[in-house]
């Protein structure tokens, strides 16, 4: 796979064989918008508040990560993988859509795995294995677009 | 002053709401230089700030990186969530 900035200060992605297009779309099925949502509104620990945080809020983080992956279903739908995938182009106004459903499924993935880089390589469990690795994936794929596309000077 | 007049008192009272912390707290996924993008982007921060914040959640765990008033503190608690942050907010003591 390769992850290219645009002139328009976007990125396109190039995959180079079925393995990527396998990856491109676990990040739809790792993340859990909802999940996270709630995660996030428990953190408001004041009574005072976080019932409206719950009543007002949540819908809206809901809505917001599931409007992002759409974003990235979409963009996968249109480039076709299969016999002749397209470059997938990622315009600047998606690059945040990109970044937040890799976070998505990278913090979906922490909270089911609780990785501990110190003993990545002695993971048994092939699942556990495979998660790791794709995390670090999405990892690299979100530094990239964070250097090249949301710190770009227009963004 | 007749029995029918009306007297009125007039007290000035005032009132300092005690203002709202908003804390983020440090978390293993989000990467650092994101977190100092977000600080820019909703807090309007400078990247000096930004950074010093960031680096504060993540040595210490969670850092106060606004106070104010109530409505404003959960805006930007809201917007930080948005970008996933895990993000809290607290009566200043």
């Amino acid at each position: 796979m390769k992850l290219t900035p645009t002139l328009d200060g976007g990125f396109r992605i190039d995959t180079e064989h079925d393995g990527d297009w396998v990856l491109l779309q676990s990040i739809i099925d790792d993340a859990d918008p909802e999940k996270l949502a709630h995660q996030l509104s428990e953190s408001i620990a004041s009574s005072e508040i976080s019932e409206d945080w719950r009543d007002f809020v949540l819908p809206d983080l809901i809505e917001g990560f599931n409007s992002d992956l759409a974003t990235v279903r979409e963009a996968l739908k249109r480039a076709n993988g299969g016999e002749n995938p397209e470059p997938i182009h990622v315009p600047p106004k998606e690059s945040m859509a990109w970044y937040s459903s890799l976070n998505q499924a990278r913090l979906n993935l922490e909270e089911c795995f609780h990785f501990d880089l110190n003993v990545a390589s002695k993971h048994e469990d092939i699942a556990r294995k495979m998660a790791f690795l794709r995390s670090r994936i999405y990892l690299e794929l979100q530094s990239l677009i964070l250097d090249r596309a949301l710190n770009a000077p227009d963004s | 002053m007749s029995d029918s007049d009306t007297a009125t008192l007039t007290r000035q009272e005032t009132s300092l709401s005690t203002p709202w912390n908003v804390i983020v707290f440090d978390d293993p996924v989000n990467l650092m230089g994101y977190v100092t993008h977000v600080f820019m982007k909703v807090l309007g921060y400078n990247e000096t700030l930004a950074t010093k914040l960031m680096l504060e959640v993540h040595e210490a765990g969670r850092s106060v990186v606004w106070t104010g008033e109530r409505e404003k503190a959960e805006f930007y608690t809201q917007q930080l969530q948005a970008y996933q942050l895990r993000a809290s907010l607290e009566r200043s003591e």
